[in-house]
């Protein structure tokens, strides 16, 4: 356990040292960075799209039931708005990007550790983390909160398609709840979770690869536990930031 | 720390000082002291898992000593830093035992990558050196390929290309002849002794194919339980008496498992 931790402070401390020249130090690769920004931002967008508007159904869906009983239908687009803008689409897309890309990051680390490839890295005198995990952490860094900001976008969206052409509410008023009731501050403390989450998935995924051993049974063991891990790390997050804004409120 | 063996053109000697690695509380070997010639091939020889290939990463500076000294030439491996580690893996090639080209990358790239690293060179002279290094190991056609199209042996030539890169004054290798058939197994043996003829370079190659070892040593350390058993000249080495090493070079079964296969 001890050398786990010693390893996480020694990836810590490389990718510090990777902020003194972040774009132009050797061997950091402005392809790499590109590969991954594809990756985990295009090639995420259908299944965070379908997974926000989904929500921002059912949101709707369980708002209008309860809101009904006591005539406050029109505030649906309250509840839908705040709860995605403000907990939901950075949770989940931060869940998708844990199992879509934390898990991958593992698996593509441990399987070059166990084949040597890390270690000839080292030995060619390239930095493994810079050429490794910080393309990944840029990437990550900068496509979870606009992910998120999609995820924000879509829910809201079908949500409000949803009431207008199900439950019958205007348009216009839909938008004017949205509108009056997400302010800035709910919208950024979104944002600036979502790349805390962002970060968090990288570390964790990336560190569980550097410790795998040996043999295809510890890839896919690191891989559970990157996942498991990454997913504990972003509730723990989510809990102190929503804790965060509520003092600050 | 002094560097000067990399101000000149020589190869440096390897010494190992009393080296012992594994864990504080478990050392896997002991007592390694021995003296890796300037310019030779030394084999380093020894049944799976003696501990072979620990102590090449040992001497790659990727697994530090528990206890006992590297040198390089004048340099304390362990004892080097940053900027000076990298000095000193510029000259260093190493051919992985199962190459480890980067999977994600073309051959040419894979040979290009320490190019990039370490010289500032034009991408039109790095293009030239890395023709030149494939054609060096015949694979100037498979510049394209990616390491999953090729065999055992042709990636093996393609790690050795790239363990060339920076022109290196210490090649080390990991089993290079292990999993290939005779002949390519003998190409590589002839490769490795025609770059050591053109480059003098120190070479040290960890392998258990006695055929290859008394084709390309100059030099042999074996290792046995833990420590060092020999340490001498490929002619010296077939005429020792010692029971492990004849067992070794007859490749004479253990008695204990003679005694189980008979049983059976």
């Amino acid at each position: 356990m001890a050398g786990d931790l010693d390893q996480f402070t020694w990836l810590v401390i490389r990718l510090l040292g990777c902020l003194r020249r972040p774009f132009t130090g050797k061997p950091f690769m402005s392809w790499q960075c590109w590969r991954h920004l594809a990756w985990i931002g295009a090639d995420s967008i259908p299944i965070v799209s379908t997974i926000a508007a989904c929500t921002g159904i059912i949101l709707a869906l369980q708002a209008a039931a309860q809101l009904e009983k006591v005539g406050a239908l029109s505030y649906v687009a309250n509840l839908v708005g705040i709860s995605i803008v403000a907990e939901l689409g950075p949770l989940l897309t931060a869940l998708i990007l844990a199992g879509r890309a934390g898990a991958a990051f593992t698996a593509e680390i441990a399987t070059m550790k166990i084949s040597e490839e890390i270690d000839a890295l080292e030995v060619m005198g390239l930095d493994s983390v810079r050429y490794l995990v910080w393309p990944k952490c840029v990437a990550m860094v900068l496509m979870t909160p606009l992910l998120a900001l999609w995820a924000d976008f879509t829910g809201v969206v079908s949500g409000g398609i949803f009431s207008v052409f199900v439950l019958g509410l205007s348009a216009h008023g839909y938008y004017e709840h949205t509108a009056t009731f997400i302010s800035l501050r709910i919208f950024f403390s979104g944002l600036v979770k979502s790349l805390a989450f962002g970060l968090a998935i990288t570390l964790i995924g990336c560190w569980q690869g550097f410790l795998a051993k040996e043999g295809a049974l510890d890839v896919g063991r690191r891989t559970t536990r990157a996942v498991v891990q990454s997913i504990f790390l972003i509730v723990l997050l989510d809990l102190f930031f929503t804790a965060l804004t509520y003092v600050a409120r | 720390m002094s560097l000067e063996w990399t101000k000149t053109h020589e190869a440096p000697e390897i010494r190992l000082e009393d080296v012992a690695l594994g864990y504080p509380n478990l050392e896997v070997l002991s007592g390694i002291s021995a003296v890796l010639p300037q310019g030779d091939i030394t084999v380093i020889l020894g049944g799976s898992g003696g501990g072979k290939s620990t102590l090449l990463k040992s001497i790659l500076g990727l697994l530090p000593p528990v206890r006992g000294r590297i040198y390089l030439g004048d340099s304390d491996l362990y004892a080097l830093e940053g900027p000076e580690l990298r000095q000193i893996r510029k000259h260093m090639g190493v051919l992985f035992q199962d190459a480890a080209l980067l999977g994600s990358l073309p051959l040419g790239e894979n040979i290009a990558l320490p190019l990039r690293e370490h010289t500032r060179m034009d991408e039109g002279i790095i293009e030239t050196i890395v023709r030149l290094k494939l054609s060096l190991v015949g694979l100037e056609a498979f510049m394209d390929y990616f390491p999953n199209q090729l065999s055992g042996g042709m990636r093996k030539r393609a790690g050795l290309a790239r363990a060339l890169a920076l022109d290196p004054r210490v090649l080390l290798c990991d089993e290079p002849t292990s999993g290939l058939d005779p002949i390519t197994a003998a190409d590589l043996d002839h490769l490795i002794l025609e770059l050591k003829a053109a480059f003098g370079m120190t070479v040290v190659v960890v392998s258990h194919d006695l055929q290859s070892v008394f084709t390309i040593a100059d030099h042999v350390v074996v290792l046995n339980k833990g420590g060092m058993v020999f340490q001498g000249l490929p002619n010296e080495l077939r005429k020792s008496g010692d029971a492990f090493l004849r067992q070794f070079l007859d490749r004479q079964p253990t008695s204990g498992l003679h005694a189980r296969i008979q049983d059976l």
